[in-house]
This record gives structure tokens, C-alpha cells and sequence, in this order.
């Protein structure tokens, strides 16, 4: 399985949010590092289908992103997301699961599994708005798995997560990664170091840093400055 | 009935062991999925509850206000529909304003289908209710059928299609305020237009309101066109 | 209350900041001002008459033809004493009409000098011959009397309004009425129905802002953020309904007077309306009734603020007062009790024969009066169950 980027360009007026970005992933975390405003929202969008792209293509084993049938096997949790104020976590779920084409039947088994998986089960029929930030990540993480996805893209998950939280978060997504694209981006090193089997760096819409990722490497963070800019003082 | 000491027992003595690959078991098998027309009427079901028996409200209102009292005016008829095409383009903007778009958006379901499916279902209930307001306000109060119903649509599709274009240059919730606005302007454009044209809502000048319901149709159309096409992507900064 | 200024200053500024505010008052005033304008010249009045062969023509008086005639009517019998030689001078200028047809005619087409005194005294003239001022007088007085029965009135009242009339000199010194002033008081309708959505677009989201921008966390964690703040949104709230009753009132007011002129606000209100026992002028009476309007605003207002704290949503807070003004615009019970203190009751043609008295302190106050205070009452009243809202909300947010 693999996720073809070929030229990938969003011009927004005189800015190049990304610019000509050429991709090729395949199964396993490949995790995605960039400072704010690098493009890492805005390239994950277009890999989406949810941002038009002003030049470049994108495919998944020959599928196009316009299609129904890419959009059938994506899952996504964006870096900021809302509810409707009435939904408790299991509405949520047999709402977005019926966007996502699932019966009813299949939606709430697979909602209840999923529950289970975030650890949310006690609290699925309580109201979003009474959830904890980590919570309401974890149902978001939750309602990304409903397909089950062939391709994951996870944008900035552990923000506004203790360390806790991040840490489980890490641990749920290193699971998921065996037959699964997983597109997980960040600007917090610890989140990708140890599960990421491809590291990619991006910075002012360009990709800088596209690598095999050994998980037993450390120097991450070094790296990290070093392509930035800015080491140590 | 089995004694649930032996029940336990029996279930402790032949302990069936957890599933091994049941994801994958379950990943080879195809599951049924959801027909587009089943997902269109599962997308009804997620119309806000209180839109429909809000709808009925304000038609009874309309029916109250037209007919009950023997000063009516038929500009009176025409003051709440706007309020109608609200409910709409609300309904319309919410994934906008909870911050659901992005999520609906990356769905199989293209997010077009479930709009669609609400605006049609919930215009075509309201068409109902016109359909049925209509003839009774025919025979309860001072206009014809006609009058009665290019006085109830025009109002209301002219509310849509201005809804529709505001929300889609102004984002978020400002933009559903505007919206607002113009149902709210809208609503009393008529005794304001009746008192430029005294003989606005005489019988003689229906050719006039006919053109003008002609024009809001076409404005409704075209807007609900470029509104459906708008939808596919997120609107980015 | 130390920073009350600034935030008073913030408040408002971020109403009067609103590009939709301002597109909605100056497009509804823009319209009235068209309106106005525009019912100055329309209207008008179908003739049927016959032509010297005895066939049927049916003629018009444009609305245009009777805006000159009582503009030009205006002025000619100022300062006449209205006594015998007064009412000889009329019943020898103008004739004795055979239908309401040739009287339109005469009035709007060959002298309209005697059209408002012939308003006057149709009713009160059942034998032209024997009319004199003596008869006039007593007849106005007596058809007044009879208004007051009428209208259920105690004793008291009647007392009370008999002597009010005798403040009023007779006979009378002809003064001729602004001509507007119906034109006006029939325009309150349109305005009633207006004031409120205006206000409702400009107050929606007073406060629901905070809470929509999630600032509300931060600004319940103040010191200033109850009382003071409150006051402060209130404060700002009923300045922006007095702009805009000032823009849209105003412009009102100022087209009918670029179309009716400004002379004859003077003119006691019995040229206006003969049965009206107050001795104020047609000034006097139209004065109370703008402020009843602006206080009517105010409580549509104030009924917004409430809902825009309640609910916290601005589309609501919207709504639902425009629905509601409409849906009161077109009830029109009699004006009985209570019902006579009717926003339309108060603001109509009704307003200045309504002689309903309520005595409080041993002080009898009239309708506008009364009505005045009930208003601001109930104005008071809704900023202190608004107050409640927003103290549950700060509570909430703790």
C-alpha cells in the first residue's frame, strides 16, 4: 500500500503554504516535525480531500484523494475539533460512523470497541462538553479508527495533553501502525522518537528531512534544532 | 431455569479463551455498507429536533396573524416566512460553527450529499406547509390562493438566497448573525415597501410579484448551486 | 466601580463596531426617509362623477394635489377669532355639498382655506342656517361629554377632564395643525414594527459575545466583572437603542417635516381632534408620544439583553424579539385596562382621546403619563431579571 504526493503546492495570494512537496508513504508511523506555520496542517488537509491543492496530485494505491472510495479508507483526527453541544461521546461516534458509511449495526459495535480501546467506555453516554481535553482527544482519536483506516493522519494529537495522556496517546498509535499509513505530525520530539518508522521534516512549506527512522536513535531533538536552526545556547 | 451457582461453575470449568486475530477475521469478511439513499435519510434524522415543531409554530403564527384579525394586512402573511428560510440556512451552518466541518469533510459521505439532504428535506417540509397554509388562508382572509402563495414564497426564498450567499463570504457565526439580519430586514420590508407603494399588495400588481418570485427562485438556485459546489472544501483562511 | 468609564467606553465601542449595526439602521432609515417622501405625493382619492351628458367619469385626486392643498390651506386663517363672523365668513365661502364627491372636489381643487375647519365642525353642524359659534362650542362640548360616557369614565375622571377643558380659551384663535401630524401618528405603526427588530439586530449578542469567544473564563475571573461590568454592557446597550431610535426616529420625523413643513405644532390639538379634552397643543401632543416610541425601544431592547444572557446565543436573542414585536404589532384588541397602556394603543390615533386616568399618590396622571413610567418599570424590570442571568452565568464560569 502506498500514498503517492506528487507536486503538491498550496498558494494562498502572494504565500506558498506548501510548495511542490513529493511524497511517497508507506505502512508504519511516519511521523511529521515542523515549527508552527511550516504547512504541516495545511499539507495534511490536502491529503484529506479537504483543501483543493493549486498544483499536484495525490493518490492511495492508484485512487485519487477526490474520491469516495479514499475518503472510505481515511480516517482523521484534525489538530482542532468541535461537537455538537447536545452529542455524548456515543453520539458522536454513530454520527460520524454514519458519515462514514457504516450500518447501524457495524456503528455501534465498532463504537463500543472503540470506547473501550480509548478507555471512554464509563463515560460514552455522558456529554462531550463535560469531557476533559485528553478525553475529548482520545474520542477523537476514537472516531478516526470507526473505518477501520488504511490511511491514519493525525494532526498535532497530544497538544494541550499531559504527559500522561501523551505518553497513552503514543502508546495507541504505535499499535496502529503494522498495516496502516499513519501520518502523524507534531512539534513535540517525544511524541514520534520512539514509534515512528519514517521521519519527515517540513519547514516553510518544503519538506527538508525525508528518512528511514530508527526507533532506537535519541538524537532526535538534535536533529531537530539542527535543521532548524538554533542549537543549544 | 439453570441454578446460577452451576451456571458459574460450568462457565469457570470450560473457560473459552479470548479471540485470537478477530480484527483480521473480521477485516477479510465485507461488511454491508450504507446505500447513499440510506445515508440521505439517516442525514435527516440529524436535523435538530426542535426545527420541525418550531416550523409549525411559526405557521400556525402566520395563519393566526393572516386570518384573525379583520384588519389584516396581507404584508402580514408575508412577515415570518423569513424566519423559515433561518432555520434553514442555520441548519445549513452548523458543522461551520461547531467546528464539525473539518471532521464531516474527511468523511466517505461527501459533505455536499448531507447537505443536500437536509436543505431538500427541511425545504421541501416547509413547501408542505406553504402548500397547506395556502388554501387556508384563501378562504380565511382577505387574499386569493395566489396572492397567498407568491406572498409566502417570495419572502422566504429571497431570505434563502441572501442567507446563503452571506454565509458563504462571512465565516462562522458572524456570518449566521447576518443571516439573521436579513430575515430580520426582511420581515418588515413589508409594511416599509407598502408604505412606498401603497398598492403593493393590491391584486392588480400580482404580475410583479410573480416576476419578483421568479427572480428569488433563480437567485435561491443559483446560491444553493454555488453553496453545494463551496462546501467540498474547507474553507481556509 | 473605578475603571466604570473605560469599560463603559469598551462596551460601547464594540457595539458601534459592528459593521452590521450600522448597514441595518442606515438602510431601514434610508427606507422610511424613501417612504415618507414617497407617501407625501401617493395615495389619493377616486371621484365618481358625471360629465354634462349625465354619463358616469370617474376622476382622481392625486395624493400630490392633496398635499398642496393642505399645505397651501396652511397660514390663510391664522389668528382669526373663530366667532359668529368667523363661521358666517365659511358658510358664505364655501357651499352646501350634495355628496362627499363635490366636497373633495371643491376642497382640493378650488380653495382649501376652510378644509380643516369644515373637518371640524361636519359633525357637530346639523343645520347650516342656524349655526352660530354659540352652537359650535356647546355642541363640541356636549359631543365630549358624551365621548367621556362613552368611554367608561368615572367620576373623578370626568371631573378631572371637564376641568382641563375649561382651561382651554373659547372661542377658540385658529391656529391650522401641523399637517403631518396624521401622517405621522399613522407612520408609528410602521415604526413600532421596525424600532424593535433594529434594536434586536444591534443587541443580539450584548451577551452572548463572551461566551462565544470562550473570553468569559477570563473576564468572570475579575474583580470588575459583575456589577460594574453589567452595568457597564446595560449602559452601553441602551445607548446604541437611543442611536438608533435617534437615526431612524429622527430621519422619520425630519422627512415628514421636509415634506409637511414646520409650522402649526402650535395649533391646539382640538384642530386636530375636536373630541380631545387636553389643553395641550398638536406639538405637545406628538412630543409623548416619540418618547412612549423611544421607551417602547427600550424595553425591546432591554427584552434582547435578556435573551442574548439567557441563551447565550446571539441568533436567538435575534429572533425571537422580532417575532414577538410583529406578532404584538398585529393584535389590536380594544383599548381597555390595561390594554389602553398597548404600545399601539399609546402611539395611535387612540393615544390622545384616551382619558383613562390613574391616580398615584394622590396625583391623577393620563395615559402617557402613566404609560411612561410603566414603561420604564418594565424596562427596570427586565434588567433586573437580565441582571440574574448574568450572575448565574459568572456564578457558572467560577
Amino acid at each position: 500500500m502506498e500514498l503517492m504526493i506528487r507536486d503538491l503546492t498550496k498558494q494562498y495570494k502572494d504565500k506558498r503554504a506548501v510548495d511542490g512537496v513529493s511524497l511517497r508513504l508507506t505502512e508504519g508511523i511516519n511521523g511529521l516535525l515542523g515549527a508552527n506555520g511550516a504547512g504541516k496542517t495545511t499539507l495534511m488537509r490536502m491529503l484529506c480531500g479537504i483543501l483543493k491543492p493549486t498544483a499536484g496530485s495525490i493518490s492511495l494505491d492508484g485512487v485519487d484523494v477526490t474520491s469516495e472510495d479514499y475518503r472510505a479508507v481515511l480516517g482523521y483526527l484534525p489538530q482542532d475539533f468541535g461537537y455538537y453541544p447536545d452529542f455524548t461521546g456515543l453520539d458522536f461516534l454513530l454520527y460520524l460512523a454514519a458519515l462514514k458509511g457504516l450500518s447501524r449495526p457495524h456503528a455501534k459495535r465498532r463504537a463500543g470497541e472503540l470506547l473501550e480501546l480509548v478507555s471512554l467506555q464509563d463515560v460514552g453516554k455522558k456529554k462531550i462538553k463535560t469531557y476533559s481535553g485528553g478525553m475529548k482527544q482520545r474520542l477523537g482519536i476514537a472516531q478516526a479508527l470507526l473505518n477501520d483506516p488504511r490511511l491514519l493522519i493525525v494532526d498535532e494529537p497530544t497538544a494541550g495533553l499531559d504527559p500522561k495522556e501523551r505518553v497513552r496517546f503514543r502508546n495507541l498509535i504505535a499499535g496502529l501502525g503494522q498495516d496502516t499509513i499513519v501520518l502523524l505530525s507534531t512539534h513535540i520530539v517525544s511524541d514520534v522518537e520512539k514509534i515512528a518508522d519514517h521521519m519527515l521534516m517540513m519547514s516553510d512549506g518544503e519538506i527538508i528531512l525525508n528518512e528511514p527512522w530508527d526507533k532506537s536513535r535519541t538524537d532526535l531533538e538534535q536533529l531537530y534544532m539542527e535543521e532548524f536552526g538554533g542549537g543549544e545556547e | 431455569m439453570m441454578n446460577r451457582k452451576l451456571k458459574q461453575a460450568l462457565s469457570d470449568a470450560f473457560y473459552v479463551p479470548p479471540p485470537a486475530r478477530k480484527a483480521a477475521f473480521l477485516k477479510q469478511h465485507r461488511r454491508r455498507e450504507l446505500g447513499r439513499w440510506e445515508l440521505i435519510a439517516l442525514q435527516v434524522r440529524y436535523i435538530r429536533w426542535w426545527v420541525w415543531p418550531l416550523s409549525l409554530v411559526l405557521s400556525s403564527f402566520i395563519l393566526m396573524t393572516g386570518t384573525l384579525s379583520a384588519e389584516s394586512t396581507p404584508w402580514y402573511i408575508a412577515a415570518l416566512t423569513p424566519f423559515l428560510a433561518l432555520l434553514v440556512i442555520t441548519e445549513n451552518g452548523r458543522a461551520q460553527l461547531y467546528q464539525m466541518d473539518e471532521l464531516e469533510l474527511a468523511c466517505r459521505m461527501s459533505r455536499q450529499s448531507v447537505i443536500l439532504a437536509r436543505m431538500v428535506a427541511l425545504g421541501l417540509f416547509h413547501l408542505a406547509l406553504f402548500g397547506l397554509l395556502t388554501p387556508l388562508l384563501a378562504v380565511w382572509s382577505t387574499v386569493g390562493a395566489a396572492q397567498a402563495g407568491v406572498y409566502l414564497l417570495t419572502p422566504y426564498l429571497l431570505t434563502a438566497a441572501l442567507g446563503m450567499e452571506l454565509t458563504r463570504r462571512i465565516r462562522g457565526r458572524e456570518g449566521l448573525l447576518a443571516c439573521g439580519a436579513v430575515a430580520a430586514v426582511i420581515s418588515v420590508s413589508g409594511p416599509l415597501a407598502v408604505n412606498i407603494r401603497p398598492a403593493l399588495y393590491q391584486p392588480e400588481n400580482l404580475i410583479w410579484w410573480g416576476a419578483a418570485l421568479a427572480a428569488a427562485m433563480i437567485a435561491a438556485a443559483v446560491e444553493f448551486t454555488l453553496n453545494v459546489k463551496n462546501m467540498g472544501e474547507l474553507q481556509w483562511n | 466601580m473605578k475603571n466604570f468609564g473605560t469599560l463603559f467606553g469598551y462596551e460601547l465601542k464594540k457595539l458601534l463596531k459592528r459593521k452590521l449595526n450600522w448597514v441595518v439602521v442606515l438602510l431601514i432609515t434610508g427606507v422610511c426617509i424613501v417612504g415618507v417622501v414617497q407617501a407625501g405625493n401617493s395615495g389619493g382619492f377616486w371621484i365618481e362623477d358625471t360629465d354634462e351628458q349625465g354619463n358616469p367619469v370617474t376622476s382622481v385626486i392625486s395624493g400630490q394635489e392633496i398635499r398642496t392643498a393642505k399645505l397651501n390651506a396652511m397660514g390663510t386663517l391664522n389668528g382669526q377669532v373663530m366667532d359668529d363672523a368667523f363661521f358666517q365668513q365659511m358658510l358664505e365661502q364655501v357651499p352646501e355639498f350634495d355628496n362627499p364627491y363635490e366636497m373633495l372636489k371643491y376642497f382640493y381643487h378650488v380653495d382649501s382655506t376652510y378644509l380643516n375647519v369644515h373637518t371640524m365642525v361636519e359633525g357637530l353642524m346639523t343645520d347650516r342656517d342656524t349655526f352660530t359659534a354659540e352652537k359650535f362650542y356647546a355642541t363640541n362640548q356636549e359631543y365630549t361629554q358624551l365621548y367621556m360616557d362613552a368611554s367608561g369614565l368615572s367620576h373623578a375622571e370626568k371631573e378631572y377632564w371637564t376641568e382641563q377643558m375649561e382651561q382651554i380659551e373659547t372661542p377658540y384663535v385658529y391656529r391650522h395643525p401641523w399637517p403631518g401630524a396624521s401622517e405621522l401618528v399613522d407612520y408609528f405603526s410602521i415604526l413600532r414594527v421596525v424600532l424593535p427588530v433594529v434594536v434586536a439586530v444591534c443587541l443580539c449578542m450584548i451577551f452572548s459575545e463572551d461566551h462565544r469567544t470562550k473570553a468569559d473564563a477570563i473576564v468572570f475571573a475579575t474583580q470588575e466583572s459583575r456589577a460594574p461590568l453589567y452595568l457597564a454592557k446595560v449602559l452601553a446597550g441602551v445607548t446604541e437603542a437611543a442611536l438608533a431610535t435617534t437615526f431612524v426616529v429622527g430621519g422619520t420625523v425630519a422627512a415628514h417635516l421636509a415634506v409637511w413643513g414646520v409650522q402649526g405644532f402650535d395649533a391646539h390639538v382640538q384642530f386636530y381632534d375636536s373630541l380631545c379634552p387636553r389643553p395641550i397643543t398638536v406639538g405637545q401632543m406628538l412630543l409623548p408620544m416619540l418618547l412612549i416610541l423611544a421607551l417602547y425601544t427600550f424595553i425591546c431592547g432591554a427584552f434582547t439583553m435578556l435573551i442574548s444572557a439567557l441563551t447565550h446565543n446571539a441568533i436567538i436573542a435575534l429572533a425571537i424579539p422580532a417575532v414577538l414585536a410583529e406578532l404584538l404589532n398585529q393584535w389590536h384588541p380594544s383599548a381597555r385596562g390595561w390594554l389602553g397602556y398597548l404600545p399601539e394603543k399609546l402611539t395611535g390615533w387612540n393615544g390622545p382621546v384616551n382619558l383613562h386616568l390613574v391616580k398615584i399618590f394622590g396625583v391623577y396622571l393620563d395615559n402617557f403619563q402613566f404609560g411612561s413610567l410603566l414603561y420604564v418599570a418594565i424596562a427596570v424590570l427586565l434588567f433586573a431579571l437580565c441582571w440574574l442571568c448574568w450572575q448565574r452565568s459568572a456564578a457558572g464560569r467560577a
